[in-house]
C-alpha cells in the first residue's frame, strides 16, 4: 500500500483487524514474558533477603549481651529498651532504620532507643 | 523624505498591513489557548508553549518557520522543529515518562496488558471511519493514533505519515488528553453499573526490584524485534525506566526526568504549535480531525471498559471494569478518573493503584499500535 492511496472500506477492515490482532498478540506476550520473570526470579534465591533473615537474631543476641537494667522512666520493649519512647514511635524508628541500612548494605542492630530533649 | 513618508513606509511593510485573515483568526485562537492554559489550566505545561508557537507563527512576515533561502538561515522555530521532524522530540518525551513511571502495578497484575491492548480499539475505529469518508489512509493512520491518547505517540506517526496535519492532530490529541476528566465519566457510567463501580479490589502481590529492572531490557527486546519503527519510542520509554529501577544512576532518571522532559517539551511545544499556520489550519479537514479525534477517543474509553466487563464477569467480580477506561495511555490523569469514579460508587474503593496498570500498558500498547501503522503505511 503507498502513501497517499484512499483505501476502500474493506481493506481499511482488514487493516484494522489485523492491527488490534497485532496489538493484542504483542500484549498478551507480553504477559506471558512477566509471568516467566516472575517465576525465574521467584526460583532464584533472594541472597539479599536471607542475609536479613540471617541477621534477625542478632539482633537480639547482641541485645541480651549487657542489657542494663531499666531504670524507673526507661521501658523494656522485647530486647531493645526505650527510655522515654513509646512503643509505636520505637517500631516506626526501628523500621526506619532498617530500611535505610539495608540499602547501604549495613544490618542494624538495636539495643535502646532514647529520647532526647 | 518627509518623517510622515517614513513611518508611512514603515507602517506598509508592517505586519498590521500584510495580516491575512487566516492569520488574525489563528492569533485570536491562540489567546483563547493561552487563556484555556493560564486560567483553566487544561495541561498547561504543553498548551502553553504550543498556543504561544501558534501565536508566533502566525504574526507575519516575521519567518520564524521559514527555512533557509539564499544564503540567509532559517527561522528559529524552524531549526527548532528539525526535532519533531526527525522525531527526537517524542522520543526523549518518552526518555522521560519512562523514568517517572512505575511498572510495578503492571508487574503485579500483568492481566492489565490486555486492557491496554482493548483500550486502542478506537484507533482502528477512527481509522475506518476516516477511511470510509475518503481520507487517505496514511491521514487516517495518523488521526486513528489521537485514539491511544498519547500526545508523543501521535506526534511521531503524524511526522512520520502526515507531517503536513502535525498541527491539527497534536492540538486535538493534547486537548481531548486535558479533557479527559469530561469525555470519560459519562461513557463509564453508561457502560457499567453501580454495583461494578463500587467494586473493591484486592492489593496485587509485591513485586521485587530484579522483576523491575528485568522488565524494561525484555520489553525493548521483544517489541523492537518484533516492529523495529517503534524502538526509538519503546526503547527510550525502556531506557528511562531502567534509569529509575536499577538505582545506581539517579543523576541521571533526575535529569530525564526533570531538565530533559522539561526542555524537550518546550521546544516540542512551541514547534507544534508553529506548525498550526492559518492558511493549513483553518479547513474543513481541520474540523473533521478533531471530531474523528474524539471519537477515536472515545471508543478507546469503550474497549477498555467492555473489556474491563467481561474480566470483572470471568474473575467472578473481582475486578472492577472501570479500571480498563485508564488502558488509554493519558498517564496518570485516565488512572485518577477511574479512581474518582470508583470514589462516587463506594467512598472506600481506592482504584488509583490498581487503575495504574492498564495505563501504563496503555502506553505500550499505543506505541505498538503506532508501530503497525508505521509498518503498513511508513
Amino acid at each position: 500500500m503507498k502513501r497517499g492511496e484512499n483505501m476502500n472500506f474493506a481493506e481499511g477492515l482488514l487493516v484494522a483487524a489485523n492491527g488490534i490482532i497485532v496489538v493484542f498478540i504483542v500484549l498478551i506476550s507480553l504477559c506471558l514474558v512477566v509471568k516467566i520473570i516472575s517465576l525465574v526470579v521467584g526460583a532464584i534465591p533472594d541472597k539479599e533477603k536471607q542475609t536479613t533473615e540471617n541477621n534477625v537474631q542478632p539482633v537480639s543476641t547482641v541485645s541480651n549481651v549487657s542489657v542494663p537494667q531499666p531504670e524507673r522512666d526507661i521501658k523494656s520493649q522485647g530486647d531493645v529498651i526505650l527510655k522515654g519512647v513509646d512503643d509505636e514511635t520505637a517500631a516506626a524508628i526501628m523500621a526506619a532504620v532498617s530500611e535505610t541500612a539495608r540499602k547501604n548494605g549495613e544490618n542494624p542492630k538495636f539495643k535502646s532507643i532514647k529520647k532526647i530533649d | 523624505m518627509s518623517l510622515f513618508n517614513t513611518i508611512a513606509d514603515i507602517f506598509s511593510q508592517s505586519g498590521y498591513v500584510q495580516i491575512t485573515w487566516q492569520q488574525a483568526v489563528m492569533i485570536l485562537l491562540s489567546f483563547v489557548l493561552i487563556y484555556l492554559a493560564i486560567v483553566k489550566k487544561f495541561e498547561p505545561l504543553l498548551l502553553l508553549p504550543i498556543a504561544f508557537g501558534m501565536l508566533l507563527r502566525n504574526i507575519p512576515i516575521t519567518g520564524i518557520m521559514d527555512g533557509p533561502s539564499n544564503g540567509q538561515a532559517g527561522g528559529l522555530l524552524y531549526y527548532l522543529y528539525q526535532g519533531v521532524k526527525l522525531g527526537i522530540y517524542p522520543s526523549l518525551i518518552f526518555l522521560g515518562v519512562g523514568a517517572m513511571t512505575d511498572f510495578g502495578p503492571l508487574l503485579s497484575r500483568p492481566t492489565s496488558l490486555f486492557l491496554g491492548a482493548a483500550a486502542q480499539f478506537g484507533i482502528y475505529v477512527a481509522f475506518l471511519f476516516a477511511i470510509l469518508i475518503g481520507m487517505p489512509e496514511n491521514l487516517a493512520a495518523a488521526i486513528g493514533i489521537i485514539g491511544g491518547a498519547d500526545g508523543p505517540t501521535a506526534i511521531y506517526v503524524t511526522s512520520k505519515l502526515a507531517p503536513e496535519y502535525l498541527g491539527p492532530i497534536a492540538i486535538a490529541a493534547y486537548s481531548y488528553m486535558a479533557l479527559i476528566p469530561m469525555i470519560q465519566p459519562p461513557i463509564m457510567r453508561l457502560l457499567t453499573t453501580k454495583k461494578e463501580r463500587a467494586i473493591k479490589m484486592e492489593m496485587g502481590r509485591k513485586v521485587s526490584k530484579k522483576e523491575k529492572i528485568i522488565f524494561p531490557i525484555a520489553v525493548t527486546v521483544l517489541t523492537s524485534l518484533l516492529l523495529p519503527s517503534v524502538a526509538p519510542l519503546l526503547g527510550m520509554l525502556m531506557l528511562g525506566n531502567l534509569f529509575r529501577e536499577c538505582g545506581v544512576v539517579e543523576r541521571l532518571s533526575d535529569t530525564a526526568q526533570n531538565a530533559l522532559c522539561n526542555i524537550v517539551t518546550i521546544f516540542l511545544g512551541i514547534t507544534v504549535g508553529a506548525t498550526a499556520a492559518g492558511e493549513t489550519f483553518l479547513k474543513l479537514q481541520t474540523i473533521e480531525i478533531i471530531c474523528l479525534g474524539l471519537f477515536a477517543f472515545a471508543f478507546s474509553t469503550v474497549g477498555g471498559l467492555l473489556l474491563g466487563k467481561l474480566m470483572c464477569f470471568l474473575s467472578k467480580g473481582k475486578i472492577n471494569p472501570l479500571i480498563g477506561s485508564a488502558g488509554v495511555s493519558a498517564v496518570p490523569m485516565a488512572a485518577r478518573v477511574s479512581q474518582v469514579e470508583g470514589l462516587k460508587a463506594n467512598p472506600s474503593n481506592y482504584l488509583l493503584m490498581h487503575a495504574m496498570g492498564p495505563n501504563v500498558a496503555g502506553v505500550i500498547g499505543s506505541a505498538v499500535a503506532a508501530g503497525v501503522f508505521l509498518v503498513i503505511f511508513g
